[in-house]
């Protein structure tokens, strides 16, 4: 679906690059969670993906496609919904009869369901709306195009706390076979339950890339007061509860991931983290 | 729609687009032109009405004609009026391109930028070609009523033919009006915020530079002429020179932009 190759991207030429060769794919059929501290670059590579910035060295392709190209029917099979957008003030009807032609997998059935979903009618004057609900207006549009590719910048910032679950709920359900997801963000309990795969990036670039099954596979997330389980664990940080610790896991075993803890430990050791995955590599998996 | 330079179904839809999302700030825009042109015009005549009610006497081609002033104050704004304006309209070509949200939806619509090209130029520059005029035709009509109203002389109602005394000096009219438009949309292009101001400031910059080498440069040619037909053909050529680079520096600029600077 989406083909990073060997990327390279600084916005000067005498200063840092944020990316130097970068490699990474995204395949169809799965949500990726794509984290960060701020400034590395998450949302940089968004724009990278969808071709509105152009990499000093490397390509991305998308779906075979060099992303930068900026065809037409390129940009007919992504989306793009930023953190901050614009919209203008006009009736939502009116702005989904303009741009929905240039969408060829747009569904009106899907749009008014998703609208619906929201408590949100195609009536109403986007001028009107309060930041999140634009955002939910946005992302139900987005949704309805049926793109293959849909990225979204921090998708649930300025959501109520129902907004968040509907967001979640609509991802979930309008997920398909055909579809690649890709969600850079903060607020990673958003959106925790719907990802297949977590790519973290650092100030080097990538520095972990695994599918959340193979990391609840070999890794086990607790919360302890068990000082001397906390001191054997792989990784641990303080907690309410005592501490938040990861250890090594085994067949049969699986706990839920603590996307959290898995982000700081990626952080802070990042070598240890993915060495628990080459050790085990030899055998099988992935 | 698979061609991915130009397609008449996505351009079609793309400028219903435009139209449905800014053609309220367009309508807004010209009345604004219209209203400000009727009132300097009306205050001009008012102010002065002693000099505008007598008439103007001037030879053309060795022959007396005579013309009353205010028809020829109301051809001289609507002149003005195309230059100040028509600038200002080329100039909005890049108007909502200032910040990064505006430029990632622009970049990211699905439409090549030849169309985004193409329908930016018909809503900044062409529309203000076509719809200026009528403009002008609207604001003759206010005044003549006005005028017939106030004064009850037959010489206001006698229309002016604005395009016909527009085009009467050909050459000198239009060729520096596409020249400045084409700049202006260029700098429109280029620069996003207060495009106008800095392309004012750079074309005067130039201008400025150029007059001080041409004043050189004829310094060294005493006593040559340089009729009517030389100055024409250098600034038809100057024409069909500055306007089609200036309109594909701004395609490969628009092409070319990205949704952060960056170099």
């Amino acid at each position: 679906m989406v083909r990073i190759e060997n990327l390279s991207f600084s916005y000067s030429r005498k200063g840092a690059k944020v990316y130097d060769g970068l490699d990474l794919s995204f395949a169809e059929g799965k949500i990726y969670g794509l984290l960060g501290r701020n400034g590395v670059g998450k949302s940089t590579l968004l724009y990278l993906m969808a071709g509105a910035l152009t990499p000093s060295g490397g390509k991305v392709l998308v779906n075979g496609v060099d992303s930068r190209l900026r065809l037409p029917k390129t940009f007919s099979d992504i989306f793009i919904v930023p953190e901050e957008f614009t919209m203008p003030s006009i009736p939502f009807a009116d702005y989904v009869k303009a741009h929905s032609g240039f969408y060829p997998k747009f569904s009106h059935e899907d749009f008014i369901r998703h609208l619906l979903s929201f408590e949100l009618q195609p009536d109403v004057n986007l001028g009107s709306l309060s930041m999140g609900q634009k955002k939910k207006a946005f992302m139900c549009f987005a949704m309805a195009c049926n793109t293959s590719l849909l990225l979204m910048d921090e998708p649930t910032n300025g959501l109520d706390i129902p907004g968040k679950s509907n967001f979640r709920r609509l991802i979930s359900t309008n997920m398909t076979d055909e579809r690649t997801i890709i969600i850079s963000t903060h607020q990673v309990r958003d959106v925790e339950t719907l990802l297949d795969h977590v790519t973290i990036l650092g100030e080097d670039g990538l520095i972990f890339n695994r599918s959340l099954h193979s990391v609840a596979s070999r890794l086990r997330f607790f919360t302890t007061d068990n000082k001397a389980l906390a001191s054997e664990a792989l990784f641990s940080r303080a907690s309410l509860g005592g501490a938040e610790i990861i250890i090594p896991g085994s067949a049969g075993q699986e706990t839920a991931v603590n996307m959290e803890t898995l982000f700081e430990f990626a952080l802070s050791e990042p070598e240890l983290l993915n060495n628990q995955f080459i050790e085990t590599e030899d055998g099988n998996e992935e | 729609m698979k061609n991915d330079f130009f397609n008449l179904t996505r351009l079609r839809m793309l400028l219903g687009k435009e139209l449905l999302e800014n053609g309220r700030m367009m309508l807004m825009r010209l009345l604004l032109v219209a209203g400000i042109i009727l009132v300097i015009f009306l205050a001009m005549v008012f102010l002065d009405w002693e000099y505008y009610s007598s008439p103007h006497i001037y030879m053309m081609n060795g022959e007396s004609h005579a013309d009353d002033r205010s028809r020829v104050t109301l051809a001289m704004l609507f002149a003005g009026g195309a230059y100040l304006f028509g600038t200002v309209s080329a100039s909005f070509i890049g108007a909502r391109l200032s910040t990064k949200e505006q430029r990632l939806e622009s970049v990211m619509f699905p439409a090549s930028t030849f169309e985004k090209f193409l329908v930016r130029w018909i809503v900044s520059v062409l529309f203000f070609v076509l719809a200026y005029p009528l403009v002008c035709y609207a604001i003759e009509i206010v005044s003549l009523a006005l005028f017939s109203s106030v004064a009850g002389s037959g010489l206001w109602l006698r229309p002016i033919n604005i395009i016909g005394y527009l085009l009467h000096v050909k050459a000198y009219v239009i060729c520096p009006f596409l020249i400045l438009q084409s700049l202006f949309m260029l700098g429109g292009i280029l620069w996003h915020r207060h495009a106008y101001g800095k392309t004012f400031v750079s074309l005067a910059l130039i201008v400025l530079i150029c007059a001080v080498i041409v004043t050189v440069c004829l310094q060294n040619h005493e006593g040559a002429y340089y009729g009517y037909d030389y100055c024409r053909r250098w600034l038809i050529g100057s024409t069909i020179v500055i306007v089609p680079v200036s309109y594909a520096l701004a395609y490969f600029r628009l092409r070319e932009m990205d949704v952060e600077d960056h170099w």
